[in-house]
């Protein structure tokens, strides 16, 4: 097979990975099916909340946007950045990353690249049901889609996914200390889960927790839920800032931990 | 009922050797057990912010969330610690390994059961009780309600694990199935999850008697805090039907499986 240089190898590693997945319809499926009762069940949990509060907006966002928020979260979720933790730390409990981390390709983005070729398939899925199904059940956002919120939103899903690698890589690193480095993925993942917006979308937060989100790497990895916020052309610039600083942040830290676990696994290595 | 008592003391001893046996990485059994509890605020988190911004719906605020998930997660606890083999029953049939439970002279069901031990699961046991006493607190609970919540937990997670290992059946009849078998324990286990205050009308009855996930959380917690013997008797009803529904699936269920013919070293 011709050498591939660059970029190339990691997307030939995503498009082989999305092959694969796309194979497994049944799984695929299986994944959307489950996907929808999740949003069904909180789509009626929460028209019966805003029916109970009379209709009228909460926090400034209607049941379409807080509906679409949280349908957004899922369908980021469905990515599959967060299986890169258990790769990794697979890889270093069977002792199969000292083999890997000899091939000519960077270890962690081999293992995004893989991920996220395999969630492409299970995203785009439910990317088409959310399409096709969820306008006639919630109705639409509030928002029209004009060329520089699209733009603003391709660049904070990269740049959040971004970090959720970086987050999700460093944990999967530190297997290389612990034992059992699950304890701490919960925490990142749950810690994710709340400040992401999953079940309680961002614009409903306590101001002081909607504040902390907007300015932590955990809430940083899902601010294109705010997509559908009104608010969104004047705040996207801010988000994206802070998206900016946690990636410099946690490219440096991951890229220490990283080092510091190379130096290890030689000490140990044979 | 000798017997059942026998079997049941057997199912204890292979599960003292299962902790036994986790208890050895003493650093990482400890990590687990906190770890997982401090994963759990998140959930308690999430649904104050959503009463916060929504106030109290149909009598349900933080409080009595807190009274839920606390009965949830002491129910998941109870049900993962000692009976997490239910839901490791399609793995078990996908390696072949379901052998060696039908080739000893015990009853299939309870020897899938106490087959394996969830570390974490202790630590969702601890944090239900945690909850569970910050409820009592707060607001200021009667013994008699604290006496159904506590008690509630039995048929809960009687009712966690027989579904957990009824949606394992899946796997007799669709070849590799362990992520079916996981996410339709999912679909259960989330809205179990949720205030149940939020669940109205046809949303109730399918969440109370097709998918049954108000009975391990919501139910319990509203029959508590209401003192209603009724609804109370009706949950463990409900949990001693799913338990005989389960028992004759898995009879059917097992009469599909052929052997994996593994071989190699059991100890």
């Amino acid at each position: 097979m011709a050498s591939r240089h660059g970029s190339a190898k990691y997307w030939h590693i995503f498009s082989a990975s999305f092959r694969e997945k796309f194979d497994s319809r049944g799984t695929i499926v299986t994944y959307g099916i489950m996907w929808s009762v999740r949003v069904i069940v909180l789509l009626l949990i929460y028209s019966f909340a805003f029916r109970y509060r009379g209709g009228s907006p909460v926090n400034g966002i209607t049941l379409p946007t807080a509906l679409w928020s949280m349908a957004i979260y899922f369908i980021v979720l469905s990515f599959d950045i967060r299986w890169l933790y258990r790769a990794i730390s697979r890889d270093i409990r069977l002792g199969t990353i000292e083999v890997k981390i000899t091939k000519p390709y960077h270890y962690v983005l081999y293992h995004a690249s893989h991920n996220c070729g395999r969630g492409s398939a299970s995203l785009l899925f439910v990317l088409f049901i959310t399409i096709a199904v969820l306008p006639w059940l919630a109705g639409f956002p509030p928002v029209v889609l004009t060329g520089q919120i699209i733009v603003a939103g391709t660049l904070l899903l990269f740049m959040g996914s971004t970090i959720a690698i970086l987050l999700y890589s460093a944990i999967g690193l530190s297997a290389v200390w612990l034992h059992d480095a699950d304890p701490l993925y919960w925490i990142m993942d749950k810690t994710i889960m709340v400040l992401g917006g999953s079940f309680v979308p961002m614009a409903l937060f306590p101001p002081s927790v909607r504040w902390f989100a907007e300015h932590s790497p955990w809430g940083a990895t899902m601010f294109i839920t705010q997509i559908v916020n009104p608010d969104f052309i004047e705040r996207w610039p801010q988000l994206a800032l802070s998206q900016i600083f946690w990636v410099m942040i946690m490219a440096a830290i991951t890229g220490l931990i990283a080092q510091q676990a190379n130096k290890r696994l030689s000490i140990h290595g044979g | 009922m000798v017997t059942i008592f026998k079997e049941l003391r057997i199912a204890l001893e292979i599960l003292r050797t299962h902790f036994a046996a986790a208890r050895e990485i003493r650093s990482a059994f400890a990590l687990q057990v906190v770890g997982m509890m401090i994963n759990n605020i998140a959930l308690v988190l999430v649904w104050i912010f959503f009463f916060e911004a929504f106030g109290e719906i149909q009598g349900w605020s933080s409080m009595e969330y807190v009274a839920m998930l606390g009965m949830s997660a002491l129910a998941f606890g109870i049900a993962f610690t000692f009976m997490s083999g239910a839901e490791m029953l399609s793995e078990y049939v996908y390696n072949g390994t379901l052998d060696q439970f039908l080739l000893t002279p015990r009853p299939l069901y309870l020897r899938i059961l106490s087959s394996c031990v969830r570390v974490s699961a202790i630590g969702d046991m601890f944090f239900g009780l945690i909850l569970l006493a910050i409820y009592a607190v707060w607001s200021h609970a009667s013994l008699l309600t604290m006496a159904m919540l506590l008690s509630s937990a039995v048929p809960a997670a009687l009712l966690m694990s027989n579904i957990a290992l009824a949606t394992s059946l899946v796997s007799f009849f669709i070849p590799d199935a362990e992520f079916i078998a996981h996410n339709l324990f999912e679909v259960f286990l989330s809205p179990s999850l949720y205030p149940g205050g939020l669940f109205q009308g046809a949303l109730r009855f399918v969440f109370v008697f097709i998918i049954p996930s108000l009975l391990v959380g919501g139910l319990p917690a509203e029959a508590a805090i209401a003192n209603n013997g009724w609804l109370y008797l009706f949950i463990w009803a409900m949990a001693g039907a799913w338990t005989a529904l389960t028992l004759v699936l898995l009879g059917r269920a097992v009469k599909r499986y052929e052997s994996g013919n593994l071989t190699g070293a059991r100890v």
